[in-house]
């Protein structure tokens, strides 16, 4: 079989102990039995190891970070794509996002294609907004407050029991014990974050993840669920297994039946003892373990990249239960070659 | 008792090593354990099994109950196994 031949663009290259996905993406591309990928980094840190693997990328460009604004960006990837000539971008990081989506017909235009949530998914689902959302598409979700100031702590806290969740908009969750604990939280989250903080039902179950790819119409393209066998300090998952959970796919294929996701996502959800599965976040990307779906077989990047193109993509129908991954460390070792030239040139 | 079965869900390996693939959780049932899942599994009953037991081991009728209510009690909370 003939493979089309590509040149694709993704980010999150920082393979650190809290990983960004563009590794695990890349490694996925490669091994595309319909595409012949050449990859390009997009990175923000000299030191995002994906920068060194051998093989992997064929060229690195630094790009400005999001807060830059999106014309910045856009200035940066035109440069990129006069030079690469780029056929489509997998942005990778939550916090690119909306950038990218509101630069996705700019991109079009210059050929470059992207497959990315709709405006308003991305921000229906913010963990500030996912009380509505629940409410909206008729899933579980956990009662939670959006807190601006320390005074409406009180009010509040009289409709919880805690333990409780203290979130932040966009990162981080503590469970609080106490009200001094949650003013503590409060201050240390929203000091870091900004505000809203989220004071969230504490859930108490089993944590399952699921990966999967939505088509935008109502059709899941790939589904995989996983359940966290190690994690890190940061709540990362180091190792994990598929499973075969029959409310879970249901509840999945609900998911993108009700909601048309459109692009790649991953659902944090939680298993009660009474069997409610409760959708705790919603992120709107590809999450930093899509290698385990290759090797329960199905290609999520791949199917991401033809629905990129347009390409009508058949869902997966299976995949195989009971397979592990286990993360690890490796020390690269390299000159000092690409490092000084993405320093001085921002390009390797 | 009622007619037992094994959890679709659940992969069991000859060496007695256990999968549940609806909950991610796996874990090792010895020998005699295996034995009875593989009992279960030809859809025998309780006092089929129990005969087996009888005639093949040492053990007496109210201990084997003892031991096998118990093991089956573990299964059931692990959602191994299912009552018809």
């Amino acid at each position: 079989m003939n493979k089309r031949k590509l040149k694709i663009a993704l980010s999150g290259l920082n393979a650190t102990d809290n990983p960004g996905p563009g590794v695990a993406v890349a490694r996925a591309l490669k091994e595309s039995e319909k595409l012949d990928c050449e990859l390009i980094g997009f990175v923000y840190e000299n030191l995002e190891p994906g920068i060194y693997m051998e093989n992997m990328f064929s060229k690195c460009y630094q790009l400005p970070y999001p807060s830059s604004g999106q014309e910045v960006i856009f200035e940066r990837i035109l440069y990129i794509h006069n030079k690469e000539k780029l056929d489509v971008i997998i942005p990778n990081f939550d916090s690119e996002l909306n950038a990218f989506i509101n630069l996705q017909n700019e991109l079009e235009k210059v050929g470059i294609k992207t497959f990315l949530p709709t405006l308003e998914q991305f921000e229906a689902r913010q963990k500030t907004n996912l009380i509505e959302f629940g409410k909206k598409y008729n899933l579980d979700v956990p009662k939670s407050d959006n807190i601006y100031s320390i005074a409406e702590l009180h009010r509040i806290l009289n409709n919880y029991s805690y333990p409780v969740v203290v979130k932040g908009k966009f990162y981080e969750a503590y469970i609080a014990n106490g009200y001094e604990q949650v003013v503590m939280y409060f201050n240390k989250i929203s000091e870091k974050w900004g505000l809203p903080v989220i004071i969230q039902e504490f859930i108490k179950g089993t944590e399952v993840n699921v990966i999967a790819l939505g088509d935008g119409n109502g059709n899941t393209i790939c589904y995989v669920p996983m359940r966290k066998l190690y994690i890190t300090d940061k709540g990362k998952a180091w190792a994990g297994v598929t499973i075969d959970d029959d409310n879970l796919n249901e509840l999945t294929y609900n998911f993108f039946k009700k909601t048309k996701w459109r692009s790649a996502l991953e659902l944090e959800i939680m298993k009660t003892s009474e069997n409610k599965y409760y959708i705790m976040e919603i992120n709107p990307r590809i999450p930093a373990w899509v290698y385990l779906s290759v090797g329960a077989g199905q290609n999520l990047p791949e199917s991401l990249v033809m629905l990129a193109l347009g390409e009508n993509v058949k869902p997966y129908e299976t995949y195989k239960k009971g397979i592990v991954f286990i993360r690890y460390s490796w020390d690269l070792i390299t000159d000092l070659e690409k490092f000084k030239k993405l320093t001085l040139y921002g390009e390797t | 008792m009622q007619i037992m079965k094994l959890n679709p869900k659940v992969i069991i390996y000859d060496d007695g090593y256990v999968y549940n693939s609806e909950t991610g959780e796996s874990f090792f049932i010895n020998e005699t354990g295996k034995i009875i899942i593989d009992l279960i599994k030809q859809n025998n009953k309780f006092e089929e099994i129990k005969s087996y037991f009888l005639e093949n081991y040492d053990i007496k009728n109210n201990e084997f109950e003892r031991y096998f209510y118990e093991f089956i009690d573990m299964l059931k909370f692990q959602n191994i196994l299912r009552d018809e």
